[in-house]
Formats: structure tokens, C-alpha cells, sequence
């Protein structure tokens, strides 16, 4: 797997631990590989 | 902001520099932050506004004044609003009160008095003279009954002793 840095809000590291802290918890590479996948297949790209 | 590294999976990269190479480029923080918000709000997540702090004072002519002190920034701590003569419109008070409990920011309210801080600071410095009856702390609201003079026990509905 390749790494990525990102400047993450506190907002947004609130929101992410929130998530985390749910029962069954929150799997976060899993879930932003498919929501940039799907956004990027809605913006035309074919891999 | 904290700067958080993330992993990502082949697919995942190679879709990220797919949309960073689109015209106009793609802001991928933002676009972080406002997914993983979207999706803990659909979730249940309720973020605590941070609430103005305040402080009702009655004076010994029944005038009843609040003062709304600011929340944070170089604001914190200083009356950033202030407006008297609640006295003269039994209720309007309670509303305003409640209004800054919700997390309402006075700096849109109409009729601040001049000069909120100067005012604070002024009655303050008498020994006498005025009484704090209620304040907006932690989120709440707190009442003082016996400290209320005759306006204030209207207002908050107290009964006499």
C-alpha cells in the first residue's frame, strides 16, 4: 500500500474517531479506498 | 489541524491521482473531512457547540442587563454583547437566555448597548449596588433566586419568600 499524508481537520479527526468508536468500528482504509474509487469512476475514470 | 498520514491502497492511489490531475484539481482534505462528517452525522454523531458564556445583572433600579462574554479567539472572555432594560419587556430576557443555552451567537442580535465591556467592567467595580441573578455556564442556564430584586422574580417567575 502506498501512503498518503493528509492535513486532517479537527473536525474531521473528531468525526473519524467517532466512527471508530462504534460498535463493530469503522475499517477507514476499506472505506476511503471505495469512496475514491467511486468518485473518480463517476468523474470517468477507467482503471 | 493535525497532519495525519494515511494509507491507501493501490486503487485508492491510483484514483486519488486520478482526480488530482482533473482540471481544477481536487482538494482531497476537504473532501476527507466533509465525507467523514457526512457519514458520522448519518451515524448519530452530534458535535457540542461550544456556548456563549453570560451573566444577567440587576441593579438596584430593577434594571436587568445581560452580558454575553466571548467564547473563544482573542474574544474569550471579553463582554462581547450586552443590552439592558429587559426589565421593561418581561420574558424577552428568558428567550435570549435560552437562545445562548441552543448555542445562538448574540454578534447578530440586534440592540447591543455601546461600549458592552466598558459598561461590564463599570458596575462590577461597585461593592453594591447589583447582583449577578443568572448566568449561561457549561451549557446552561443557572438562576440565583435569592440574590433577585423585584424585576428579576418577575422575569425568572420567583416567588417572594
Amino acid at each position: 500500500m502506498s501512503k498518503t499524508s493528509v492535513w486532517l481537520p479537527d473536525e474531521a479527526e473528531r468525526a473519524l474517531a467517532f466512527l471508530r468508536s462504534l460498535p463493530g468500528g469503522f475499517n477507514f482504509s476499506r472505506w476511503l479506498r471505495d469512496a475514491l474509487v467511486e468518485l473518480a469512476r463517476k468523474r470517468g475514470w477507467r482503471e | 489541524m493535525a497532519h495525519k498520514s494515511v494509507w491507501l491502497t493501490e486503487s485508492g492511489a491510483k484514483a486519488l491521482a486520478y482526480l488530482q490531475e482533473l482540471p481544477g484539481g481536487f482538494n482531497f482534505s476537504r473532501w476527507l473531512r466533509d465525507m467523514l462528517v457526512a457519514l458520522a452525522k448519518e451515524r448519530g454523531w452530534r458535535e457540542l457547540k461550544m456556548r456563549h458564556e453570560a451573566s444577567v445583572i440587576e441593579d438596584n433600579g430593577g434594571g436587568l442587563t445581560l452580558y454575553v462574554f466571548g467564547r473563544g479567539g482573542i474574544d474569550k472572555g471579553k463582554v462581547i454583547y450586552s443590552h439592558s432594560g429587559y426589565e421593561h419587556n418581561p420574558g424577552q430576557l428568558s428567550q435570549d437566555l435560552q437562545a445562548l443555552v441552543n448555542g445562538d451567537d448574540p454578534r447578530s442580535w440586534d440592540g447591543c448597548d455601546d461600549d458592552p465591556q466598558g459598561n461590564y467592567d463599570q458596575i462590577t467595580s461597585w461593592e453594591h449596588g447589583w447582583e449577578s441573578v443568572a448566568q449561561v455556564h457549561g451549557g446552561k442556564l443557572h438562576t440565583f433566586p435569592r440574590r433577585m430584586g423585584a424585576a428579576a422574580r418577575i422575569e425568572f417567575s420567583v416567588e417572594e419568600d
